[in-house]
């Protein structure tokens, strides 16, 4: 876990895809093993039609639309249990194509005073820059790229914002982007980055659904470990000691 | 984005922009399908259910909070954090494993951290009721989470444990893995041959 004063701690798995959204419910996870007899008794459902399902399955909250598939939870002992729900129901719908694949981490993180909280908006967006054609510029919401690690296509991307559910707090919003197919190298200077663009249209197969999967599996744990640096760092920027 | 970095660049090119859901509405559950009609790069970051951003100064009010502030509605309550102002997380630690043995009241695991280089294969003991004391058998995945906490300047360390769910697999599925398994114990061999 990051080494700083985390008071909101989300993980939420999206794959993009072509899913029916009707057949996903918590009994059918129950049906599928995916979840046990006390989350199943704990289930609340929202919504499931043909184009929505979302439900809640005690640590496991459940959203299904034509185009995604998202199951996330708000309790850090059960980021893995969330990634073996996503990686069981992809090998179950192993012929559901997938196109895109999101391991999303959201921390709410507590800086302990204005003037920190300050200093973290003023170091990642300098008002200097502003101050003459904005009166009292700040941060509301911040959004960066980068390039991935490994060799999958993708990106990593980060956004900061204030925090909602935290006084002196800040958001970190941390995805990592998988368009689940394999490059050569990734780009080494920004000319290369625009020539290696996004995939703007992510064809959906099969195939990247056995990606997705060996993903989850193998590189789930340093996709959190990253998140954890990312949100490390970020907290540390207003850190005036 | 790295075109806005790049300074010659005119503006954001609309092709290049996200596409972030919009907040507090079901708008975004019906976009068109991956691939089709989409003019911009597919986004993995969740749906989420509301808008963000309080307060002034360094970091702003969000839109949505402008908004919120122009009606006559009482300041925020502030979410509390699921624990009191005095407690701080100092550390946590996870590992996974695998049920070895289960008597009346405990069950041992074989536990491997899950962090990297976070240490050794440890065998843990753990009273049957931090998991389903009529399910619990050997052989079963878990998951261990142990925090160190400080509450009013006192140490402490509380675990939970997770059961692995895999879901239901055919013995088809099974025997595949089998297969792999065996076919790759083959390759491994064959390299020290």
């Amino acid at each position: 876990m990051p080494s700083v004063s985390v008071t909101h701690d989300d993980l939420a798995v999206v794959v993009k895809g072509h899913f029916k959204a009707a057949i996903f419910s918590p009994a059918w996870l129950s049906k599928q093993q995916l979840i046990g007899p006390r989350e199943y008794e704990a289930a609340e459902v929202e919504l499931i039609t043909a184009d929505i399902a979302k439900f809640n399955c005690g640590w496991l909250r459940c959203l299904v639309t034509p185009d995604t598939l998202q199951f996330s939870t708000k309790s850090e002992d059960d980021f893995e249990r969330v990634r073996d729900a996503v990686v069981g129901v992809l090998r179950i719908l192993d012929q559901t194509p997938v196109g895109a694949l999101g391991i999303n981490r959201t921390a709410d993180v507590e800086v302990g005073n204005d003037e920190r909280w300050h200093q973290i908006g003023d170091t990642l967006v300098p008002k200097s820059y502003w101050n003459n054609v904005l009166t009292l510029p700040g941060l509301s919401n911040l959004t960066l790229w980068g390039v991935r690690p490994d060799t999958y296509a993708g990106r990593i991307q980060v956004a900061v914002e204030p925090s909602a559910s935290v006084q002196y707090g800040i958001k970190i919003a941390y995805n990592d982007h998988y368009e689940l197919t394999h490059v050569d190298h990734q780009p080494v200077d920004r000319e290369e980055v625009l020539e290696m663009r996004p995939n703007i249209a992510a064809e959906a197969s099969t195939q990247k659904s056995v990606t997705a999967r060996e993903i989850l599996r193998d590189g789930f744990q340093d996709s959190i470990e990253r998140s954890n640096a990312m949100i490390t760092h970020v907290s540390n920027i207003g850190d005036l000691k | 984005m790295t075109q806005v970095a790049r300074n010659t660049a005119p503006g954001p090119n609309p092709r290049m922009l996200p596409t972030t859901p919009s907040v507090s509405s079901l708008d975004h559950l019906y976009r068109p399908a991956i691939g089709v009609e989409r003019d911009v790069p597919v986004t993995t970051s969740p749906i989420i259910d509301k808008a963000a951003g309080v307060s002034t100064g360094g970091i702003a009010l969000s839109a949505a909070e402008v908004i919120r502030r122009s009606v006559t509605r009482p300041e925020p309550i502030f979410e509390p954090a699921n624990h009191p102002s005095d407690y701080r997380v100092a550390g946590m630690d996870k590992w996974e494993g695998r049920v070895t043995h289960v008597d009346d009241d405990w069950f041992t695991a074989e536990l491997t951290p899950l962090t990297k280089d976070s240490g050794p294969m440890v065998q843990a003991e753990f009273e049957k009721t931090q998991l389903d004391p009529d399910t619990v058998c050997p052989g079963d995945v878990i998951y261990v989470t142990v925090r160190t906490t400080y509450e009013y300047g006192l140490q402490s360390r509380t675990s939970a444990v997770r059961l692995r769910r895999l879901g239901a697999w055919t013995a088809e599925e099974v025997a595949g893995v089998h297969e792999r398994a065996q076919r790759r114990a083959r390759d491994i061999a064959t390299k020290f041959e």
